[in-house]
């Protein structure tokens, strides 16, 4: 039998496990892309100053690009962790709550993209 | 990509980054002023790279909070169910809203802004013994948001409970409804809801609102993206200034007396609040076209 005080320490155990592995998904996530948006600035002031083709230009801007993608998708990420972390925990209540959020940014992307292709159209 | 203009958007949003950190504040409320009053940028480009540059602050930020164990991540995770929601309508609503209410919802916010700055935050978070023994007193999902946190400076461990909930829930989904249509943080309105309806504690609720206004931002950033609006040109030397400029910020903060610096912001910010309200009417202030 598990005593009420033990079940909240290792409660507490797992919010401090989870913090560490978010803290790091989150602070590599946010290095990873501010070092391709770096990346494709540099590329592109070099491209600039020696001059590249038009296929070479068009490499900086891509990885700015990427770089912007992997900052929105960041925090995405991290919701899924936690809807992962919660699930291995077995906080089934909690798991829904991180899976509503999930679903409720996927159901407004296909609403938002939906939209404007029929206000385009 | 105009490398000259890459450089200028870089330092710009670097110094409104480094100032807004000095004073814990997001970047994003300078931003869409900055691109729009000084960089003649067209308000909706201002957005959707203020939009960016919030959730790369917003992650570059959360790691030290969650560190510090001061990220009520349960808490997180609820609200932000509220602030999606609230996100997404703010999406679907941009299309609808024309570019000089924009700019008139705009001033309000800097203007409630600078009142907040005005006056100090209260910290109306009660502590308590220890969160089990509360448990028997509220549902099943209040009962487990109740947490603690540890006082470096005092050496304690401080436990505190969650007030008003749905309340907290409802400002909430209006802070992801202002974030959306505006690119911003709206700390506007997250600070009321954490502070005023919750409760926070002060440090716990800079904590966890940092960390839910990237998902929030995300949200919508999410749409902007896949429908083109996001100009990359724009974004990427903003984002990237903004999250170094945080980090400047954040280590300036120590350093500088904090109440001189918040007189020179709530001047700043009213003198935004009148430029945008200006743009709403119409009227150019700085020669802009």
């Amino acid at each position: 039998m598990v005593s009420p005080l033990e079940k909240d320490t290792v409660a507490a155990a797992r919010i401090e496990s989870m913090d560490a592995v978010l803290a790091r998904i989150l602070a590599a996530g946010t290095w990873l892309s501010c070092a391709l948006i770096a990346a494709g600035l540099v590329y592109t002031a070099i491209a600039d100053v020696i001059q590249s083709d038009a296929a070479a230009m068009l490499a900086g801007p891509l990885l700015v690009r990427s770089g912007i993608a992997a900052v929105i998708v960041l925090p995405v990420v991290r919701v899924a962790a936690m809807a992962v972390m919660f699930a291995r925990n077995r906080e089934l209540r909690f798991f829904a709550v991180a899976l509503s959020v999930l679903v409720i940014i996927a159901v407004g992307l296909a609403i938002g993209i939906g939209w404007h292709a029929h206000v385009q159209g | 990509m105009n490398v000259s203009m890459a450089l200028w958007l870089l330092l710009a949003s670097l110094a409104a980054s480094a100032l807004g950190g000095m004073l814990g504040m997001a970047s994003g409320i300078f931003i869409v002023p900055l691109l729009t009053l000084f960089g003649h940028f067209d308000l909706r480009t201002a957005i959707g790279a203020s939009i960016v540059s919030v959730i790369a602050c917003s992650c570059g930020g959360a790691a030290s909070y969650l560190r510090a164990r001061l990220t009520n991540v349960r808490l997180a995770i609820v609200l932000e169910v509220a602030t999606t929601a609230g996100a997404l309508s703010g999406v679907l609503l941009s299309g609808w809203i024309p570019e000089r209410i924009l700019f008139a919802i705009f001033a309000v916010v800097l203007a409630v802004s600078a009142y907040q700055m005005g006056i100090k935050r209260r910290d109306l978070s009660n502590s308590a013994s220890a969160p089990g023994d509360m448990r028997s007193q509220d549902g099943w999902l209040k009962s487990r948001l109740h947490s603690a946190y540890p006082d470096t400076q005092a050496g304690v461990e401080v436990s505190y409970r969650i007030h008003r909930l749905r309340l907290g829930m409802t400002l909430m989904y209006g802070a992801g409804l202002i974030s959306a249509l505006l690119g911003i943080g709206s700390g506007v309105l997250k600070i009321p809801a954490m502070d005023s309806a919750l409760r926070l504690p002060i440090k716990v609720s800079s904590a966890t609102s940092n960390f839910m206004i990237g998902v929030t931002a995300a949200a919508s950033a999410g749409v902007y993206f896949a429908r083109g609006e996001i100009a990359t040109a724009i974004a990427g030397p903003v984002a990237l200034g903004s999250v170094v400029g945080a980090v400047l910020g954040a280590k300036l903060l120590m350093k500088v007396p904090g109440e001189s610096i918040r007189v020179l912001f709530v001047i700043v910010l009213l003198l935004l609040a009148i430029q945008m309200g200006c743009s709403a009417l119409g009227v150019s202030v700085t020669g802009s076209a």
